[in-house]
């Protein structure tokens, strides 16, 4: 008998658990273009960046995040890839631009994964592009002089040679 | 993000993920991107990060030039596989000296290491910078063999000294030539020496003095002769080794890098071990003479049953591969399955064979070949298996009475007595493997003392005794030999193996001390039996291909189940497999399907064993299960490669009956666990990994199948336990995540355990130690 109530009592308190559990709550970003989406509390959970402020925060139902720096197409097109769970083809088919906008708001918002996979992409991306290319990807400008500029390519050479073109 | 300047840590991940050349090239992109790359940190950061090291070869071309090759582009076709560098200015000397000129003496982990007239250079050639040392002044002979290492325990660069006492005379035969050794730190800029070392060998000149570092030891090439060898004795600090080189040509090359030189390549007559890196001296020396490894001899004896069969396989390949001889003796159809890949083993130059014995099939009353337990047509004919593996006393010992040289230890399975008797007569050590963990063993040692089951019924629980963790388990939950069925002459054998086991000289274990080490510490106590921990050996299948050559079965269907697998994202394919020996009957197997289809995840199915099959096939086929689950439902009828499924990164959770072999090959793919115990230990391996390991779940199951009374048995998992207890394991949620976490980090310690200096390679070493000694106590 003793066993049997005891299976019991676990049996119910798990049935409680789950009952909890189901009540999943949702989050609110706001984006830069002033859409909301809603999201469940799971999704945020790898936003460190959120994270942190939600801890701080007393949680409840009903939480609206603002991101002004993120547009309503780039937050989507996170959504896609934290469902596909990161999938490199998934990665493959972002454009130029997409792939860098998801790179600095992963950053913005400290996303690992999505940080590793982005930032990787992009080195795969101009590893073997010339310098002009890169700064015209990143819209760097170049702040050597002419001089300074040649006697640094002189110093390592080796590492302009064979790169592709533009 | 709206403004579109690229923030600095950004950037730095970006380039952290980048090959020298391109970071190189980018350090002209802006000034803050320059001092960013230059910064000392970033080399530090980027090194640790490399994910594709590549390998060039520096040649001096002129004084002050160097050729810088990459040998992976081929033909050297690509323009930039071929590069001048120049050499760090010469240091400032006296004006009549300008004839001397930079050698280059190695390199490693991208650094060459160069030398001036006396002075020590460290040079950085993707970099461009250089660093110098003071003249070298040390008071070692003439003779001299060097290298330059990188000791990653105290993250230095090292140059070890080895010099050669000329004054003795070398050519006699019973001389002990003494060398001694001087190791410069280049972290502090000091020279320490180290102790001197026994060394019967002769330089080959100035060309092959530098070493190199490679499989945890530094490398020379020298002249070795037999006469100067003497015959070994135990208690000397010997820190020497000699193997013969597989390959005539000896290169030295160190990994991970992105600028390496050859130092020499050369013909190699003998390859020159210095088994301990002198340089980490806290560590117990684990090199042997040379001698005494020359005469060793280690007999391994498989049970001939898939689970028993493999691990001993891969543990004989992992000894192998210390040079030390070795034997495995199997019958003809069973060596079929492992043929392959002992063959692989010796073409990389490890000393191992397969011995053949014929199994006495006729003489059993078998059917003629049936030479394996999963291949009885019936279980009904275990008992005449039993018989066979007993009529192989006589052969075994004419077998290895005649190997020369004679077996120095014998390996051999827990259920082959036999051979126990073979050992007595032949008076060689005997060593048995059991497969199992430490936690059963201490489990079941206690078990067997306290007899605490036999004061309970078979439903009730109770706690087992003097263990460190609070485990409760059913009296129907025990291994056979607490729970007998009613085969009374397979009940009569487990108590004889277990007499056996007591008597043997240690035990080797699949396991490793990091996920057990309570339970190593304790058994040993207890029982008073030595054990080695050498596993998980299924780890020493590096590569696909040796996954796959593991055992030549279903070859041709491997490639499609990992395209199938790739076709999934990772970590959300359910494997299932319940071993070679399923003892589940159909309708729990029916009602595990149905939970499975019930997940509505993609999955593996392996469905095999003896008992059942048709009734299974059946329902496949009349259900229309196949139909609804096809394309997420994989069924694989017969043997599967599991360590290579496993290994998958889309696998996200192992559904497994728990036998020893089935758990550890989980924990090492960093997989989580649903637990589906069947028989035997099975039961307790599931205790170890929901309560000790906590890296997995219970399906439920609450007795133990026995063997033969399958029909006694009932549904004891529903769908809904499956599905559920599968979603406690790959579902949302932080303590989910929490196993899933533990899983991988278990898989880590599995893996860094094999590696060289962890605790399994370490037993390893033991082991062949321990041998070396009684050989020697059974001389003298």
């Amino acid at each position: 008998m003793g066993e049997r109530g005891e299976e019991w009592e676990a049996v119910m308190l798990r049935k409680a658990e789950e009952e909890e559990s189901k009540a999943v709550k949702k989050v609110k970003l706001v984006t830069s273009d002033g859409v909301t989406m809603e999201v469940e509390i799971s999704t945020v959970k790898e936003m460190e960046t959120i994270q942190a402020f939600m801890n701080a925060t007393d949680t409840d139902n009903s939480i609206i995040f603002p991101l002004p720096k993120v547009s309503s197409h780039i937050l989507s097109r996170i959504m896609e890839l934290m469902s596909g769970e990161y999938d490199q083809e998934l990665v493959k088919r972002l454009s130029h631009e997409e792939l860098k906008e998801i790179c600095m708001v992963a950053n913005y918002l400290n996303m690992k994964t999505l940080l590793h996979l982005t930032a990787s992409a992009i080195a795969n991306l101009i590893q073997n592009k010339s310098v002009e290319f890169v700064r015209h990807f990143f819209n760097i400008i170049n702040d050597f002089t002419p001089e300074e500029e040649v006697q640094l390519r002189k110093t390592h050479e080796w590492a302009f040679e064979g790169v592709d073109e533009d | 993000m709206e403004n579109h300047t690229l923030p600095l840590e950004l950037a730095r991940e970006i380039l952290l993920r980048l090959p020298v050349r391109s970071v190189l090239r980018f350090k002209c992109v802006c000034k803050s991107w320059h001092s960013l790359i230059s910064a000392p940190q970033f080399g530090i950061s980027h090194y640790d990060l490399a994910a594709s090291p590549s390998y060039r070869v520096l040649i001096k071309s002129k004084d002050f030039l160097v050729h810088s090759i990459d040998i992976d582009a081929r033909l050297f076709k690509q323009s930039s596989a071929v590069h001048f560098l120049c050499l760090p200015p010469p240091p400032p000397r006296p004006s009549d000296d300008f004839h001397y000129k930079y050698e280059l003496l190695g390199s490693c982990r991208g650094l060459v290491f160069l030398c001036y007239q006396g002075d020590l250079i460290l040079w950085n050639p993707s970099m461009g910078v250089h660093k110098r040392f003071p003249n070298f002044e040390c008071d070692l002979t003439d003779e001299i063999l060097y290298a330059f290492v990188y000791d990653t325990s105290t993250a230095n660069y090292c140059l070890v000294l080895v010099g050669l006492d000329e004054s003795e005379n070398i050519e006699s035969p019973s001389d002990e030539r003494k060398a001694e050794i001087l190791i410069f730190s280049f972290k502090t800029a000091l020279y320490v020496p180290s102790k001197s070392i026994y060394f019967p060998y002769k330089c080959m000149g100035e060309n092959f003095s530098a070493g190199a570092l490679f499989s945890g030891a530094i490398h020379w090439s020298a002249l070795y002769r037999e006469s100067l060898l003497s015959p070994s004795s135990e208690d000397d600090q010997r820190t020497t080794g000699q193997v013969v080189s597989p390959k005539e040509e000896v290169i030295s090359l160190t990994k991970k890098t992105d600028e390496v030189c050859f130092p020499h390549i050369g013909r190699a007559y003998h390859l020159l071990q210095h088994c301990t890196e002198p340089f980490r001296t806290e560590k117990p020396a684990l090199a042997m003479d040379s001698t005494a490894l020359r005469h060793l001899h280690f007999v391994f004896i498989p049970l001939m049953a898939p689970g028993h069969l493999l691990p001993m396989v891969d543990m004989a390949k992992l000894l192998a591969q210390r040079q030390v001889k070795v034997s495995i003796v199997t019958t003809p159809l069973n060596s079929i399955q492992f043929q392959a890949s002992i063959d692989k083993e010796v073409r990389s130059g490890s000393p191992i064979q397969i011995l053949n014995v014929q199994f006495p099939c006729a003489e059993a009353g078998l059917p003629e070949g049936c030479e394996s337990i999963d291949t009885l047509p019936s279980m009904d004919l275990l008992n005449n298996f039993n018989t066979a593996l007993d009529l192989l006393q006589q052969p075994l010992e004419e077998l290895l009475e005649k190997q020369r040289p004679f077996p120095s230890c014998i390996i051999a399975d827990k259920y082959l007595m036999c051979v126990t008797e073979v050992a007595n007569k032949l008076n060689v050590p005997i060593i048995i493997f059991d497969g199992t963990s430490c936690f059963f063993l201490l489990c079941n040692h206690n078990l067997q003392k306290d007899k605490v089951y036999e004061a309970v019924s078979a439903a009730e629980k109770f706690l087992i005794p003097r263990i460190p963790h609070r485990i409760e388990l059913k009296r129907s939950q025990l291994p056979g030999i607490f729970n007998p069925g009613t085969n009374l002459k397979l009940n009569a054998r487990r108590e004889k193996v277990m007499e056996v086991a007591e008597k043997s000289y240690g035990i080797v274990v699949n396991s490793f001390e990091e996920l057990e080490a309570e339970y190593v510490k304790e058994y040993q106590r207890f029982s008073g039996h030595k054990v080695w921990c050498v596993g998980p050996v299924s780890l020493s299948n590096r590569d696909d291909i040796d996954k796959s050559l593991r055992s030549r079965r279903n070859l041709s269907y491997e490639n499609e189940y990992v395209k199938w697998l790739d076709s999934w994202s990772p970590r959300s394919v359910i494997y299932v497999c319940f071993g070679s020996l399923n003892r589940a009957i159909p309708e729990q197997l029916i009602e595990l399907g149905m939970g499975l289809e019930a997940t509505k995840r993609p999955f593996i199915w392996v469905l095999r064993g003896a008992y059942g099959r048709e009734e299974m096939e059946k329902w496949l086929l009349e259900d229309g299960f196949e139909e609804r689950v096809k394309g997420r439902g994989l069924l694989i009828k017969g043997w599967a490669p599991q360590v290579l499924i496993l290994s998958h990164t889309a696998i996200g959770v192992f559904v497994t009956h728990c036998g020893w072999n089935s758990t550890l090959e989980g924990i090492c793919a960093g997989v989580p666990l649903v637990t589906f115990p069947l028989f035997a230990e099975q039961f307790l391996n599931e205790q170890l990994v929901v309560q000790v390991v906590k890296i997995g779940v219970s399906a439920g199951a609450e007795s133990v199948v026995h063997l033969g009374e399958e029909h006694k048995s009932w549904v004891q998992v529903t769908r809904e336990n499956v599905k559920d207890s599968i979603e406690n394991v790959m579902g949302e949620g932080q303590e989910k995540e929490e196993i899933r976490e533990r899983a991988r980090k278990y898989a880590d310690m599995a893996r860094k355990a094999m590696e060289q200096g962890g605790s399994s390679y370490r037993n390893m070493c033991l082991l062949i130690d321990h041998i070396v000694h009684v050989k020697g106590l059974h001389k003298s």
